[in-house]
C-alpha cells in the first residue's frame, strides 16, 4: 500500500508529459534507436511531429535520468547507436497519462457538444 | 593557407549571437565558401559550388565519450556535423523549399538549451565576482597608503594590477550583458503558449 502511494506520487510529479515526451515514450514500447524513434513518431502523428535531433537527444537524456527508459548496447553492426527500452515505471506513466488525457477529451467533448446544441437552439 | 581553395576568417560572435552567426555562414555558402573547420574565433572555409546551406549551432555540455552517440543521432536526422568550438557544435543541412529545419522542434527543449548556456556564463562570473572587489581594494589601499614612497611598487600597480582590474571589469560586464540577452531570448520563447 505504502509503495503504491509512493508510486502514485511519483507519477503525479512526472505528469503532465509534453507531447514530445509522450510520443517518445509510447514509441519505445518496442526497443528503438534515436532515428527509429523519430521515424515512428512521425508516422504515428501522420507527419505532424517532426522531432528535431536536439529535442530528441535532450528528451532521451532526461527520460533515462528519470528512470522511464533504459539504454542498452546494441548489436555489433550498429554499435554507434544506442538502443532504448521502456521501463516498468515508463509503462505505468503511459497508463496514468492515458487516463488523464481521456478525462480531458471527455470533458472537452461533453462541454463543446453542450454548447453546440445550445447554439442550434438559439439559431432557430 | 595561401591556397585559393581555402579561406581563413577571424570573426567574433558572442554567445547570444548564434542566429547571426548561422545567417553569416549561410551567406558564405551562397558565395561558394563552405565551412570546413573552426578554431577559436577562427573559421576555415573551403571553396566549392555556391549552394543554399542551412547552418545550426548547438550548445551542449557532454562528456567526450558521448559525442559519438550525439553526433550520430544528428547525422541520422540529416544534419552533417562540421566541427566544434568549445561547447558549440556546428551542423549543416541543405535548404529545402518551404522547410525551416530546426534542431529543436519544441519550445521546452529550446529553453533548456539557452538555460544551460546561461548557467555556464553565470558560473564563469563566479571567480571574477569573488576576486574583483579584493583586487580593487588592494590597489586603492596600496596607492593611498602602503606604497606611497615606493616608486617601483607604484609602477607595478599602475601598469599591471590596475589594467588587469579594468580588463576583468570589462569581461564581467560582457558576461552579465550576455546573461541578460539570453534571459530575454528565453522570455521571448516563454511568451509562446506552445510547449
Amino acid at each position: 500500500m505504502v509503495s503504491d502511494l509512493k508510486k502514485l506520487k511519483k507519477l503525479k510529479k512526472l505528469s503532465p508529459l509534453t507531447e514530445t515526451t509522450f510520443y517518445i515514450l509510447i514509441s519505445l514500447l518496442e526497443p528503438l534507436h534515436g532515428y527509429g524513434i523519430m521515424q515512428k513518431v512521425l508516422k504515428l502523428s501522420k507527419g505532424r511531429l517532426n522531432l528535431g535531433p536536439g529535442t530528441l537527444y535532450g528528451a532521451l537524456g532526461n527520460m533515462v535520468s528519470m528512470g522511464l527508459i533504459n539504454p542498452e548496447e546494441s548489436g555489433e553492426s550498429e554499435s554507434r547507436r544506442k538502443v532504448y527500452r521502456i521501463t516498468g515505471l515508463g509503462i505505468e506513466l503511459i497508463n496514468y497519462e492515458i487516463d488523464r488525457l481521456g478525462e480531458m477529451i471527455g470533458n472537452g467533448r461533453a462541454l463543446i457538444n453542450k454548447q453546440k446544441t445550445r447554439g442550434e437552439n438559439t439559431d432557430e | 593557407m595561401n591556397d585559393r581553395r581555402f579561406k581563413n576568417v577571424f570573426k567574433i560572435f558572442f554567445a547570444w549571437q548564434e542566429g547571426k552567426e548561422e545567417k553569416w555562414l549561410r551567406e558564405m555558402s551562397k558565395e561558394g565558401w563552405h565551412l570546413d573547420n573552426t578554431g577559436f574565433l577562427n573559421y576555415i572555409f573551403r571553396k566549392g559550388e555556391p549552394k543554399d546551406v542551412i547552418y545550426r549551432l548547438d550548445f551542449k555540455i557532454i562528456r567526450s565519450g558521448n559525442v559519438d552517440d550525439y553526433v550520430t543521432l544528428y547525422e541520422d536526422a540529416g544534419w552533417e556535423y562540421i566541427s566544434r568550438m568549445g561547447f558549440w557544435y556546428y551542423f549543416r543541412t541543405e535548404a529545402r523549399e518551404g522547410l525551416s529545419p530546426e534542431l529543436y522542434s519544441d519550445n521546452t527543449s529550446k529553453i533548456k538549451m539557452y538555460n544551460s548556456l546561461r548557467w555556464l556564463l553565470v558560473i564563469l562570473c563566479g571567480p571574477i565576482v569573488y576576486n574583483l572587489p579584493n583586487l580593487y581594494g588592494r590597489i586603492i589601499r596600496a596607492l593611498t597608503g602602503g606604497v606611497k614612497d615606493d616608486l617601483l611598487a607604484q609602477g607595478l600597480i599602475i601598469n599591471f594590477a590596475f589594467p588587469l582590474a579594468i580588463f576583468l571589469t570589462l569581461v564581467l560586464s560582457l558576461i552579465i550583458y550576455g546573461v541578460i540577452r539570453i534571459s530575454l531570448i528565453i522570455k521571448k520563447i516563454r511568451l509562446d503558449i506552445r510547449e
